[in-house]
Order: structure tokens, then sequence, then C-alpha cells
């Protein structure tokens, strides 16, 4: 598909207009829903990382672990976004780079890449992300559904906007990253 | 049989529906024996008591687990198989059909239930209502004479209703009676009454066995047993030898009056009169001899003039009392299991809670036979010593009360007062027998009840027998069913800790380069190579566990043979070699639908009918092989029929109808190309003019199934002699051999059993035919494909000189496979891709070489079928 790969500058620049909670009540309100959030415990735990110069985010109860990258073996008639699989532990783990998977325009990944082992129906997958971040806490408030400008094939993969301490983080539908036909 | 309070655990149902699974197979392998029997006139009364003994347990286990419909079903085919017991019911071929319907209808429950259904009821009631009209139709009832065997009329009186059929058939079949004495220890006489047995099954029948009329010591029981054989004395003393046990034959009548049937009129017409009250049957006893006797006597009669299902259940008590020295009563099902070996003496004060128990539900006679099983364990473990006198007053009591509760719970202190009794008082027992008999006749007399009432408290006492004796089965077997993926577990952890060994060679390796360390490396290496021999040992053992005989599709596809010949109109003889060898769990479930489309093929399409037969000189009887043998690390399973081979014409044209082939090329096609068309979808051998709907399954369906498993098959045919198919498969998939290859700068391994051969060819011998490289092999043209065309690898410089081929195959397809080196040979274990990137072709799998190397292993059917696919395109 053609047209801009992301959105998402869009979004964060202003160009596109989206209401934030904050364009309601205020930053300080938000924040004070954020902290009484925490405090009992509501909101969900993610894992951010970093993806062609923008923040993901997965839930941290899908990631099993992370792992450096290593060599991969290279599975002929596989998507493009599958650079090959990978032996964890003795389990074959398919990895995909959530880069070419996304459709992002970016360098491959350098030294701090990661492997995000994630599941999916019992089965293990390996996500190439650039560089993993930190685990963020997100009152349910603070996430919302993705913005209806975000059109094109991209938009299935985004399951909403998490509003972190000052940062946006893109959440990734992981069922749908995960969902794709192998060709014959 | 009622339902259960709430449902059975996961688990539990899953031990119950595996443990029915058995018991139904078991059912299977009999009733084929029985076929067998049949056909050679010679039925052997045990195999049917087996049967009856499955269809029993599958009762109680499926009553425990509240599935009705099996519940029903094994009801009613109990009083089948009960028929065919007593000789009510002739054993004749229809008969068999029901049964083994049965067997197939047992085999649909088992897997509905598995998946949670319940299934509509009509074919199960379908089922029943032929089984109750065949029981009904064949009931026969005038029993053959005893000759003129002077056999003692009182003992006569004693037999069950399945004993006396026995004996009369024995004398009906001309043998001889023989009458054996022995004396067996109190404590033992499980074991020396089933060691005597043992012994005498091969000489002939043992039909009863009795109480002896001679008195004995206090610690042991001396008994008779009634042997119906066509041996003759001194062979039957052969057999004898080194026992205690003295046979005698049983004299000949000078006339041949027949006191047997005067006295079997004489019982039925004592216990005729209505008027029998509780106290008549102990009058009986007492009349019979001593207080002891009296006891038990008394014990039997008083629950059969009580209630009911009192009556059963106090005959199945009666058979558990007197369990060491014979089981007797009408009990005949209490009397089974008190035969079985106990395997653990419980004390009878250990039982008597439980019979307490299920008489607490108000169902006498299943209380009653709870303690008909209580009795059984706890007899073996009574002391000898038990004194007569205190033990029999609780005895006399339970026969003075109609109370269930308490006679059940006082079935015990009964029992070790009959085991006594019978030891010493043993005439009188057998005329408190006798007693007991006329009275629950008389029992069935007096009641208005209707008999199916009184079947379902017998068949009560029974499921409850029966579920006692698998419980008992239990606790001996040495064995434990594993999930096979909790094997597959294991093998994965054996291959990681050969990548551990790998590591510790490395290691090693570089131990080695330090000469300082000349000792330590010695030493290291040392270990490593014990660390090897004991991980072979595990591997090899995992893939023992896993390995089951193929006698258990075996047995599966013989019910099916004799199902569809006798659908077919046609005699088969179906000829089994080689069921003991064993193959991978997983395979042997796999191979059991397509060995069914060939054998059915054989049956519909091979065999001639018996008319055609004729006119080609053949046999009557068609004969259908299948053998199995293993050849080195490959099983060989073989079908072979003697018909009419295959229709070579009836194949082209419908390999050219539907296109597959073009007319010219046809023509040229060999015997063997044409034998292969059958394996290609839409080619069928029948003729369009008798073609049968819904029949004759795809072969090509039969190929995928088995190169699923790795496997190739084969198929050769002689017209007018026969077909053979042979199917070759590797002896598990948890462990393969496999060929390491690099191409196009990378590394692959081939599983070793699908390679053929590898060649090494100089390149100018390749030539090409319409673009495709091909070389010629020992005449025959064998297509060569490269890898990084199939692949569509990035072109890395092809290395020159001489090329590497490795001979791969499908079915009769042969294809060369164009590497750049051979890397060896080396165990692998395939682990799957997972679910997206499994569904790529050409690539079975990944495994590991050792140093980190994750490589790809190739699917050679796939690719063959591939390349097969891409030379029609192009033609």
């Amino acid at each position: 598909m053609a047209g801009p790969p992301l959105t998402w500058d869009a979004i964060r620049t202003g160009r596109a207009r989206v209401a934030t909670e904050a364009s309601y009540t205020g930053l300080a309100a938000a924040r004070r829903a954020r902290s009484a959030a925490k405090a009992i415990g509501a909101g969900r735990e993610l894992l951010s990382f970093r993806l062609a110069g923008e923040d993901y985010a997965l839930d941290i109860i899908r990631i099993r672990e992370i792992i450096k990258p290593a060599p991969l073996t290279e599975v002929p008639r596989a998507p493009a976004f599958v650079p090959g699989i990978i032996s964890v532990r003795g389990t074959i783990v398919p990895v995909i780079d959530l880069r070419l998977r996304l459709r992002l325009h970016a360098p491959p990944p350098g030294k701090p890449a990661r492997i995000l082992i994630v599941s999916k129906d019992d089965d293990p997958y390996g996500l190439l992300v650039d560089e993993v971040r930190q685990v963020e806490r997100l009152a349910h408030q603070d996430v919302e559904a993705p913005p209806a400008v975000i059109g094109g094939l991209e938009a299935e993969f985004i399951a909403g906007i998490g509003r972190a301490e000052n940062k946006l983080l893109i959440l990734l539908n992981l069922d749908a990253v995960l969902t794709f036909e192998v060709g014959p | 049989m009622s339902e259960r309070d709430g449902k059975p655990s996961e688990k539990a149902l899953t031990e119950f529906l595996s443990e029915a699974q058995e018991i139904v197979e078991a059912l299977g392998r009999d009733l084929l024996a029985l076929d067998e029997q049949r056909a050679q006139g010679r039925i052997d009364p045990e195999t049917v008591n087996e049967a009856f003994r499955a269809v029993h347990s599958l009762k109680g286990l499926s009553g425990l687990f509240g599935v009705a419909r099996m519940v029903n079903l094994s009801h009613n085919l109990e009083n089948l198989l009960d028929g065919l017991r007593l000789g009510r019911v002739h054993l004749g071929a229809d008969i068999l059909d029901l049964l083994f319907e049965a067997c197939e209808l047992y085999q649909k429950l088992i897997s509905e239930t598995s998946r949670g259904r319940t299934g509509d009821d009509s074919e199960v009631e379908d089922l029943i209502a032929r089984l109750d009209r065949v029981v009904l139709e064949h009931h026969r009832r005038e029993e053959p004479g005893l000759g003129d065997f002077d056999l003692d009329p009182g003992v006569l009186s004693v037999l069950t209703e399945y004993e006396e059929h026995r004996l009369r058939e024995n004398v009906r079949l001309g043998r001889a009676l023989y009458r054996i004495h022995a004396a067996f220890d109190l404590m033992s006489i499980d074991r020396g009454l089933e060691d005597l047995k043992k012994r005498l099954k091969p000489v002939g029948e043992v039909i009863t066995y009795l109480p002896s009329a001679e008195s004995g010591s206090a610690e042991q029981i001396e008994l008779d047993l009634i042997l119906g054989a066509a041996a003759t004395l001194p062979d039957v003393r052969a057999v004898l030898e080194g026992t205690s046990a003295e046979a005698t034959a049983v004299p000949r009548l000078p006339s041949s009056a027949v006191p047997a049937s005067a006295e079997a009129g004489a019982a039925p017409t004592g216990a005729g009169t209505p008027t029998i009250t509780a106290e008549g049957p102990s009058r009986a006893g007492a009349s019979g001899g001593r207080a002891h006797a009296e006891g038990e006597g008394a014990a039997g009669p008083a629950g059969a003039a009580g209630l009911r299902g009192g009556a059963e259940g106090a005959a199945g008590r009666a058979a558990g009392v007197v369990g060491p020295a014979g089981a007797r009563g009408r009990g005949d099902v209490a009397e089974q299991a008190a035969r079985e070996p106990v395997a653990a003496p419980a004390g009878a004060g250990k039982t008597a809670p439980g019979a307490a128990v299920a008489a607490g539900t108000g169902k006498p006679a299943r209380a009653a036979s709870s303690g008909a099983a209580a009795a059984r364990t706890a007899a073996p473990s009574a002391p000898p010593g038990t004194a007569p006198a205190t033990a029999a007053p609780p005895a006399t009591s339970s026969a003075a009360t109609t109370d269930a509760g308490i006679s059940a719970a006082t079935t015990d202190a009964g029992i070790s007062a009959a085991t006594t009794a019978a030891a010493r008082a043993a005439s009188a027992l057998a005329s408190a027998r006798a007693s007991a008999r006329a009275l629950s006749a008389a029992a069935a007399g007096t009641t208005a009840e209707p008999a199916g009432t009184r079947d379902d408290a017998e068949s009560e006492a029974r499921a409850a027998a029966a579920a006692a004796a698998t419980a008992t089965l239990r606790s001996v077997a040495q064995t434990v069913r594993v999930d096979i993926h909790k094997l597959d577990y294991l093998m994965n952890v054996v291959g990681e800790l050969a990548l551990a060994r790998a590591g510790i060679v490395a290691v090693l390796d570089r131990i080695k380069a330090d000469r300082t360390q000349a000792e330590l490396a010695r030493a290291l290496h040392h270990e490593v190579r014990a660390l090897d021999r004991k991980l072979h040992e595990l591997q090899a053992g995992i893939l023992e566990v896993r390995m089951v005989p193929l006698g258990q599709v075996f047995d599966k596809l013989s019910r099916v043979v004799r199902k569809i010949s006798r659908e077919a109109g046609k005699d088969i003889r179906f000829v089994i070699t080689g069921a003991d060898t064993e193959l991978d769990k997983l395979i042997v479930e796999e191979l059991s639908d397509p060995l069914m489309h060939i054998i059915r093929n054989a049956i519909d399409h091979g065999i001639e009918s018996a008319s055609r037969r004729a006119v080609v000189r053949k046999p009557a009887t068609g004969t259908i092989a299948l053998a199995a043998y293993q050849k080195g690390n490959h099983v060989v399973i073989e079908v072979e029929d003697d018909g009419q081979g295959l229709n070579e014409r009836a194949i082209l044209a419908s390999a050219t109808s539907r296109g597959l082939i073009d007319k010219a090329l046809a023509a040229e096609l060999g015997r063997r190309d044409i034998h292969n068309l059958i394996f290609l979808p839409g080619v069928s051998t029948k003729h369009r003019a008798d073609e049968i709907s819904g029949r004759g399954v795809g072969m090509d369906v039969v190929k995928t199934n088995i190169a699923k498993l790795s496997g190739i098959i084969d198929v050769q045919s002689e017209p007018g002699h026969g077909t053979k198919f042979s199917i070759t498969l590797p002896i598990t998939l948890a462990i393969i051999q496999a060929l390491v290859i690099r191409a196009a700068a990378r590394t692959y391994c081939i599983p070793l059993n699908s390679v053929l051969e590898s060649l090494l060819i100089d390149a100018a011998d390749v030539r090409t035919i319409e673009r495709r490289e091909v070389i010629t092999l020992r005449g025959a043209t064998l297509p060569l494909i490269r890898l990084e065309d199939v692949f569509k690898l990035p072109q890395v410089q092809r290395p020159q000189g001489p090329l590497y081929v490795v001979v791969v195959g499908l079915a009769q397809h042969r294809l060369g496979l164009v590497v750049d080196d051979l890397a060896g040979q080396q165990d692998i274990v395939i682990k799957p891709l997972g679910k997206l990137l499994g569904r790529i072709r050409g690539i079975a799998g990944a495994t590991e070489l050792g140093g980190q190397q994750t490589v790809l292993v190739l699917d050679v059917a796939a690719l063959v079928e591939e390349a097969l696919l891409r030379a029609a395109e192009a033609a």
C-alpha cells in the first residue's frame, strides 16, 4: 500500500487532532487518576520497546522472555518478515521482524536489538525489536482506542494508544501481528 | 443402574475410557477366537466366559460413570452371553454377527463419550431389541441326558445351572468323566486349586468341584473335582503326577437308567409349594447336619424367602461363603468372582464395613453381592482355628433376619464359620446346598414379579461383583498408562542432553589442545564416553516405551475383514503373521485407516466371487495375508491377496478419462507404471458398470497417510494371481537417522528412510529433457532437482567438478537431489516449526545439530510430489 508509513507522527505533531483526556480535565487530574489507579492495582503492565524510532508496547503477560538475537536459520518459502527460526532451549521459535511486519521504513536493528518471545495458541514466536525500554504501568483510562485517522493496513496491528508519563505508546495487537498466511 | 451424582473428574473419565477401550479390544479378540473355534466346531467354554466377564466389567465400569447407553447395551449383551454359557443359545454366525456389531457399537460409544457427546439412543436400542429377540428365539430347553454315568444324585442336585449344562455338554461330546480327589491347605487353597485347574486344562474341562465327603483335618479342605475329558485315565493321572491329587473314573451304570432327570425333576417339585416360609430352609439346613453347616445353609434360603432381591443376594453370599471350598448356589457370577485369584487377602474386619455401607443403600441384592465380594477377600484369610461355635451364631442370625444391612454386615463372620464348617462337615454342606438350591427355586416360583425385575436385581449383583473383580485386577497390574506427549517431552530432554554432551566434547577438545592438561583430558574423555553410553541407553529406553505391537491394529482389522467379507458374501481366510512386531505408538495409531482401506479394496475388488473362483480353479476360500516384520530400522507391512490382480485396463481407462495421462502416453506405460496410477487421486480400479456408490477409498489418501509417517508404499500385482501392497515404515518418528547435506551454502537434513542411495556423478552425465535436468541411472531416467531452484534461494557459486546426487523415493517415484556436499549421518529429533510455518511445503521441521546450529529437515515426500506436479504441468 502506498501513502505515509504510519500517521502516528501526524498525531504527535498535532497535524491530526485527537481529543485526549487532558483536553477535558487537565493534566493534573489525569495524573491523580493514574496514581489512584496504581494505588488500587487497577490497570495493566506493559513492556515498552523501540521500533523504527517510535515507542511500542505489549502486555507484559504475553511476553515469556527476552533474548539477545542469535544467528537465525532462514526458512525458504516463509514470508519476508520471517527472517528465520531460532532454537530457544530446544524449542523451535519462528522470529518475526516487527519492522517488516508493520511495514515501517527503518534501518535494520543494531546492537541493542532484542527478541521478545511471545506466545499465541501455545506456539512460541520471537519478535525482533530495536531496543527494549521498560515496564510501564497504565491505568485503564490511559489507554484509548486507536484513533480513527490511522487507517490502512497497519491499523489492524494497533490495539490502542497508551499514555505514559510523558510519552505515547502504540499498543500492539499481538494476535493480528501473528496471524498471517503462509503460501504453499 | 443409577446415574452418579456430580460429574466424574476429567482424569477419572479418561482412565475409564481407556480401560473400557482395553476391555472392548479384549472382547473383540474373544469374539474372533470364538469365530475361529466355531469354524473348527470346538467351542472353548472358557472363551465364552471371558467374553461374558468382559461385558460384566464394562457394565460395572460404565455404571460407575453413568454412561447409561453402555450400561443398557452391556446388560442385554450379558443376557445373550449368559444364554451362550448355559447352552440355551446356540452360537451361530448370526449370533456372532450381533456380538461383533455390539463390539463396534461399544467403540462408537466410547469415542462419543470421550468427545463429551451423548449421541442418540436409537442405534443402541435397535441392537438391544435384536439381542433380546435372539435370546428369546434361541431359548433352548432340552438338554442332553447324562448317559450311563453313575453320578451321585446328591452331587447333581447342587450343581449350578451352568455346571449342569457343562456336565451334560461333556457327556454329549462323548467325553469320559473323572473324579479327582485333592486336599488343599486352608491357607493356600486359592493357589492350589488354580494350579490344579491349570494342570488339568490341557486334558479336559473341570466341570465343578465339591467338598469331599471324606473327612479331613482342620487345616485342610478336601475337594472332589469332576473332570470331563476325552483323555484316558492314565493320561489324566500322568497330568497329576507330582501332586497329591488322585483321579478315578466315574463308574458307569450297568443299565442306562438316568437318575439325573429324576433328580432334576425332584427339586422344582419340592420347591413348587408356594407356602414355604423362612423357617423352611432353616429346617432344611438343620436336617442336613451339624450346627455349623446349618448356619450356612440357612443363610441362603433366608434371603430367598425374605426378599425378591435377597434371593439373588443370599445366593451370592452363599457363593462367597464357600468360596474356598467351591463356590455354590445360584450366584454364578459371584461364583466366578470367588474363583478369581485374590491378590491381597484383606482382613475380614476390613471388608465388613464395606458390606455394611453397601447394605445401607437399601438394595438387598447389591448389599449381598458386596457381601459376596467381601467374602471372597475375607475367606482365604479366615484363620483356620476359628471356633465354629462362636462364628456360627451370627450366620444364623443373618438367616433369621431379612434386614439386608445386618445380614451383610455379619456375612464375613459367617464366612469364617463356613470355611471351617466346610472343612469339618463337608457332607452336611452338600445337603445344605441342596436345600439352598431348592429354596431359591422356590423363591423364584413364589414371586409374582415379572422376570425383568428379577434380572435387574441379579444383574446389579453381578455388576457389583464384576466391579470388585476389576478392582482386584487393577491392584495386581504392573503397568501404567502414559500420555504419549509426556514421552515426547522426555525424548526432547534427551535431545537437550545430547546437545549438552556436544558442548562438553567441545570443551574436551580445548583441554586436549593444552598439552599440560593431558591427564585431565584423559579423565574427562573417559567420563564423556560413560555419559555417551548412558545417554544412548536412556534414548533406547524411551523409544522402547513408545513401542507397541502391531497386533493392536491387526485385531481391529480382523474384525473388519470378518464384517466386510460377510457383507460382500465372500468366504475369506485372514492370515496374520508378525502381530508382535513393534512400532512407535503414534505410527500404529495412524496405520489402521490406510490398512483398512487396502484390505477393504482387496475384499471388494481383489478376491473374486465364489463362482468366479470356481471357474478359474482357485480354492473357494479367498486368502488375505497380513504380514509384518522388521527389516533393519524399518518395519515392513504387507497385505497380499490371492484375487484377480489389479485391472490394468480399468486403471488406464480411469486415468485417461480423468485427463491424468494422455492416450499416447498410456500406450507406452509399463506394467509397474500402470499399477502406480492407482495412487493418483480419482483413479479407480472398478468398472463403471458395477460401481457401487460410496465404496472404495481412493488409494491416493492411503499414499498420503503413509507418506505422512515417512513411509513408502509399493504395489505389485499379477493378473489372475493377486495383489501385494508393501508398506515400509520407520520404527519411530521420535528419533530418526538423517543425512546431513549442504546445498546453496546452507545445511539441511534429509530423513535417511527416504534416501535410497547417494551417487557421485560427473557433471557431463547430466542431460536436459525439456529444460529439466536428468541422469541415466541403471538404464532408467532419473529427474534431478536442485534445492536452490525449488526454494528460490539466492544464487551462489556452484562447486565445480563431480556432483553429489541423493536419490530419494516416494512410492515408485524416484528423484535425484543435487547437493553440494554430504556432511554425514546423524540421529536427529525432528521438531515442528509451529502452526504457521508448519504449513510450508517441503520442510518437515527443524533440528539441532550441536554447536547451536539449527537446521531444517526436508520433507522428501512433498518435494517429490511437487516435482511430479511440475512435470505434469509442463507436459
